[in-house]
């Protein structure tokens, strides 16, 4: 069995994040969110994987290499153009000549899912579609399933047009038939794999397979701390051994610190905090609920709380970022009563004194000066002054 | 230049032969050819690439010899590739380096037939001479090398001789220890596919391969050579997902730098920690420092100059390898030389090193080549740690090689008492932050590859720089020069008005660095110089500074002396693009390869 993973998408509602990265790339515990993926199809007994990659696609293959390291075939398919998930796949057929496990390149899943997937599909040679159970299923695509079969998929559908909880969980199995059903799928725009399926399962059983375990969705700027959380509540902490932790400082747990990063005294980590590699914290800072990407430096007696800092940027002393929540607008949505922090991206400079209320995402490069308070949207490469 | 590749186990040989042959490729490719031995003598070979090379597949046949050329004597033709046999056709030889005295000898074995141009093809026909008086292989192999002057790697084989004979002289040759046979190569990414046991020959060796082992000679006594896991990763040597292994190289390398500084910095302190064996007081007290080197290493060398010589009391001289003399007028004892070379068996600086040596100087070496020649040559080594390079044209392994100099000359500072903790502190601090910058610069690659692509049909490319600049100038210059064929070249940003602005014009690019470090004001007044003639300038510095007026520009994070460093990769990234809108041939550019054991 091979697997095809789709990590081509552009990732707009983590942006600023993913100007420079692809979502996949962005760290849930000790390793970026597709590691997981490639180290559950792995468990799963898969060797032969595809990636299918677009946007700043060099991260992904840097990693990865050929998937030596992980004890798996990696090859890579190249999507120049986001065009849809169903034209991710079909550039990805001349790799696969067989059955294959496809897998949405932003979510967590356990290796039983896989397995379960590739059982079913050996057993009834027919397509084969994971379900899962979540609160609110307007934002997903909602199923309906009779005697087993899938019989319809609406994405975002309308409240009335729901009849469960289950929605399509982004993990399926297929045959090699299903490149033949995506070219004659009709479309208009974007050619999405969901499309191909409803036209495909008028002719076609597609079972659907329940699972109930861990399912970790990456979508919005908040969904980088929930889902790091929900993968440190089943791992352990994991300090690098190069990194350097000052005996005055205190680590809670659980909580993630990466090679050669440098915990200064009197600096607290404490729960749900992930610190990537090579980056310093300085003295008396406190770290909550956090995400700290590769190389960035929070300054000295600083709070972070239910907040992302990107890498390379230099937070300077006594800036606030103490968490709460707040109405923000992703992509034309707003989100109310939001339990995020802020969002300070790539290569950010900030002065003392910095408070960055909650909910504010900042761009790229900002340059900002001490004593400022920043709320909602900061534009990249801005510099911005106090008074 | 060139590869050795050879098997003889239980497998079929012809598919590790020529998997061998494409892994060696970037040691030279203008011809290959490969010899089946199975009761006889069975040739294949032909010019051009080793993928124009058939081999037939026979799993009785499980033993044999192949080489990949790049022409020193005689062109690239059928004729002139290796192996090359003897007049009866039993006896088939690789050779790597060259024969010097092969004139005299072909003129000595004048009732034989030769049927190629090269130095190579006197050695099947003296075996053959020597195996008519009745010795056998390695006794006939023993008794050739007596006769031979030169540099040179060799592997022979014969029909009715059981094994594979080989004598190393000045030039690589690696043996691996497989579960599935014995394989022999160039360099370790011959056969690391199979097996990651292998042990270095030294010079004057000579060895028998047979299925089950090995036995190894030197000067006629028995004697073993260590055994050692190598960690190199086979499948680095995959493209993974890039059309070029240049650009997957140039995208490794925060990756890269990551693992030549871990470990190494010391921010408390302010210093290096790195692990050197040379005698402390020796580096307190020594007076002059020699780097040699050639190409892209001699640049780094020379950005290392400006570092030593701004940071540390030493004074430095940096030389081509190939032109290094070592002259009186200095006190030798208290001169360190310090070879820079990636592969660490180009014969230009190792030929250097032993001039310095035999004068009375302490050696060095940083490389990027575990357990290479030059390591065993010289008294103390550094690695880079950059992981292996496929591309011919050198990229992160330059970037890695500056850090690791920069990481030298901290330690030596600290060590001698010039470096404050403080300035010592900075500088780690700002190599600490490589990584990150350099990923910044391969962030903006779209935006590189549009000027690349706007400027590809412009009829040379000039880069200035002063002080730190000036050697990446170089760099850059040659990296294009190199990939894109095009004529690029590096100047002194000061130099401009005394001649070279001759050759400058509205269709010749100007790419000037305008980093602080780099007395960016003054080079500011090169480009207004530059521009008055209607050439388009590419700046590159610090956002919002010096490059507003330039008509591009391309953003450098501040990195205080290693910015310019981080400004090459930009540069790099320029070369890349210009060369692949021409359809260049990136990772095997004409006439070029990867590590130069000739001299």
């Amino acid at each position: 069995m091979n697997a095809i993973i789709l990590a081509a998408g552009t990732g707009t509602r983590l942006q600023p994040l993913t100007d420079t990265r692809p979502k996949a790339m962005l760290p849930i515990g000790d390793k970026p969110l597709l590691e997981h993926i490639v180290d559950a199809l792995h468990s799963a007994g898969i060797n032969q994987i595809t990636l299918v990659v677009g946007h700043k696609r060099e991260r992904i293959q840097s990693h990865f290499q050929n998937g030596s390291d992980w004890d798996v075939d990696i090859q890579y398919a190249v999507q120049d153009n986001p065009r849809g998930t169903g034209d991710a796949l079909l550039t990805a057929e001349h790799e696969v000549s067989e059955s294959c496990i496809v897998i949405n390149g932003d979510r967590i899943v356990e290796p039983e899912l896989i397995e379960r997937l590739i059982q079913k599909h050996e057993a009834t040679g027919d397509a084969c579609l994971a379900v899962t159970e979540v609160e609110d299923p307007l934002q997903y695509g909602a199923v309906e399933i009779e005697a087993g079969q899938i019989t319809a998929i609406k994405e975002k559908p309308e409240p009335h047009e729901v009849t469960s909880n289950l929605v399509n969980a982004g993990v399926y199995a297929f045959g090699p038939e299903i490149f033949a059903a995506i070219r004659q799928t009709d479309h208009y725009g974007e050619l999405q794999l969901t499309d191909t399926l409803n036209q495909y399962l008028e002719s076609h059983p597609v079972h659907a397979v329940h699972y109930d375990g861990m399912w970790l969705e990456l979508s919005r700027p908040w969904d980088l701390l929930s889902v790091n959380s929900g993968i440190l509540a089943r791992d352990d902490s994991t300090v690098s051994a190069s990194a350097h932790v000052d005996d005055d400082a205190t680590l809670g747990d659980p909580v993630v610190v990466g090679d050669h990063s440098r915990i200064q005294p009197g600096a607290r980590i404490l729960r749900n905090t992930v610190i990537g590699e090579n980056v310093t914290i300085g003295a008396n800072a406190v770290i909550t609920n956090s995400v700290i990407l590769e190389d960035a430096v929070v300054g000295p007696g600083t709070v972070v709380s239910d907040s992302i800092i990107g890498a390379g940027s230099e937070i300077g002393p006594l800036n606030a970022l103490e968490g709460g929540t707040s109405n923000i607008e992703v992509n034309g949505e707003l989100h109310t009563d939001v339990r995020f922090g802020g969002l300070v991206g790539d290569g950010v400079t900030t002065g003392s004194n910095v408070t960055i209320t909650p909910g504010t995402i900042v761009g790229n490069e900002a340059t900002i000066e001490s004593g400022s308070t920043l709320s909602e949207r900061v534009p990249g490469d801005a510099h911005v002054f106090r008074g | 230049m060139c590869g050795i590749i050879g098997y003889i186990g239980s497998n079929e040989s012809s598919s590790v032969l020529v998997s061998g042959l494409k892994n060696l490729e970037y040691r030279g490719y203008d011809s290959a050819g490969v010899a089946l031995v199975n009761g006889d003598v069975d040739v294949h070979k032909q010019e051009g690439t080793i993928d124009g090379l058939t081999v037939p597949s026979d799993p009785e046949t499980t033993h044999g010899i192949g080489h990949t050329r790049w022409s020193t004597h005689g062109e690239p033709t059928d004729e002139n590739a290796h192996p090359h046999t003897d007049c009866s056709g039993d006896v088939a030889v690789v050779h790597n380096g060259i024969i010097s005295n092969y004139q005299e000898l072909k003129a000595e074995l004048s009732g034989h037939i030769f049927e190629s141009d090269t130095d190579t093809e006197v050695i099947p026909h003296l075996l053959e001479e020597e195996l008519a008086r009745g010795a056998d292989l390695r006794a006939a192999v023993t008794r050739v090398l007596d006769r031979l002057e030169g540099s040179f790697a060799i592997a022979a084989t014969h029909a009715d001789h059981e094994g594979i004979v080989v004598a190393r002289h000045d030039s690589p040759l690696v043996i691996g220890h497989g579960d599935e046979g014995m394989y022999l190569g160039s360099d370790v990414t011959a056969f690391v596919e199979y097996t990651r046991q292998v042990s270095y020959l030294e010079d004057g060796d000579i060895a028998h391969l047979s299925a089950d082992g090995i036995e190894i000679f030197n000067d006629g006594e028995r004697v073993e050579r260590e055994i050692q896991t190598v960690d190199w990763d086979a499948d680095a040597a995959g493209k993974a997902g890039h059309d070029h292994y240049m650009h997957k190289e140039i995208h490794e390398q925060p990756h890269a730098l990551r693992q030549t500084i871990s470990g190494r910095v010391d921010e408390l302190g302010g210093n290096a920690d790195l692990d050197i064996d040379l005698d402390d007081d020796f580096l307190r007290t020594l007076d002059e420092i020699h780097v040699v080197a050639c190409g892209t290493s001699h640049y780094a060398g020379l950005y290392m100059k400006e570092l030593l010589e701004s940071l540390v009391d030493v004074t430095v001289r940096v030389d081509l390898a190939s032109e290094y003399e070592v002259y009186d007028g200095h006190d030798a004892s208290q001169t360190l030389v310090v070879a820079v070379t990636q592969s660490g068996e180009t014969a230009d600086t190792l030929s250097a090193i032993r001039r310095a040596k035999a004068s009375g100087m302490t050696s060095f070496a940083v490389t990027n080549t575990v357990g290479s020649t030059i390591t065993r040559e010289v008294d103390d080594s550094l690695f880079i740690k950059a992981g292996p390079e496929i591309g011919v044209a050198a990229s992160k392994t330059f970037v890695s090689q500056v850090t690791t100099l920069a990481l030298f000359t901290t330690y030596l500072g600290r060590l001698r008492g010039t470096l404050s903790a403080e300035d010592g502190a900075d500088l780690v601090e700002h190599i600490r932050q490589l990584p990150n910058a350099v990923q910044s610069v391969l962030d903006a690659e779209p935006k590189i590859q549009r000027l690349a692509e706007q400027y590809v049909d412009s009829d040379a490319f000039f880069f200035i720089g002063r002080g730190l600049a000036y050697p990446v100038a170089l760099e850059s210059a040659l990296k294009l020069k190199e990939i894109s064929y095009v004529h690029a070249e590096g100047f002194a940003a000061g130099e401009l008005k005394h001649g070279p602005l001759a050759l400058v014009t509205e269709n010749t690019p100007v790419l000037a660095f305008l980093n602080d470090a780099a007395a960016a004001d003054d080079t500011v007044n090169n480009v207004k110089e530059v521009e008055s003639r209607g050439a388009p300038v590419i700046g590159l510095s610090t956002p919002d500074e010096t490059n507003s007026f330039c008509e591009h520009s391309i953003d450098v994070p501040e990195l205080g002396r290693l910015e310019p460093l981080v400004a090459n990769v930009a540069l790099q990234l320029f070369a890349y693009h210009v060369a692949d809108e021409m359809g260049r041939p990136i990772d095997k550019p004409r006439n070029l390869a990867k590590s130069v054991t000739v001299e």
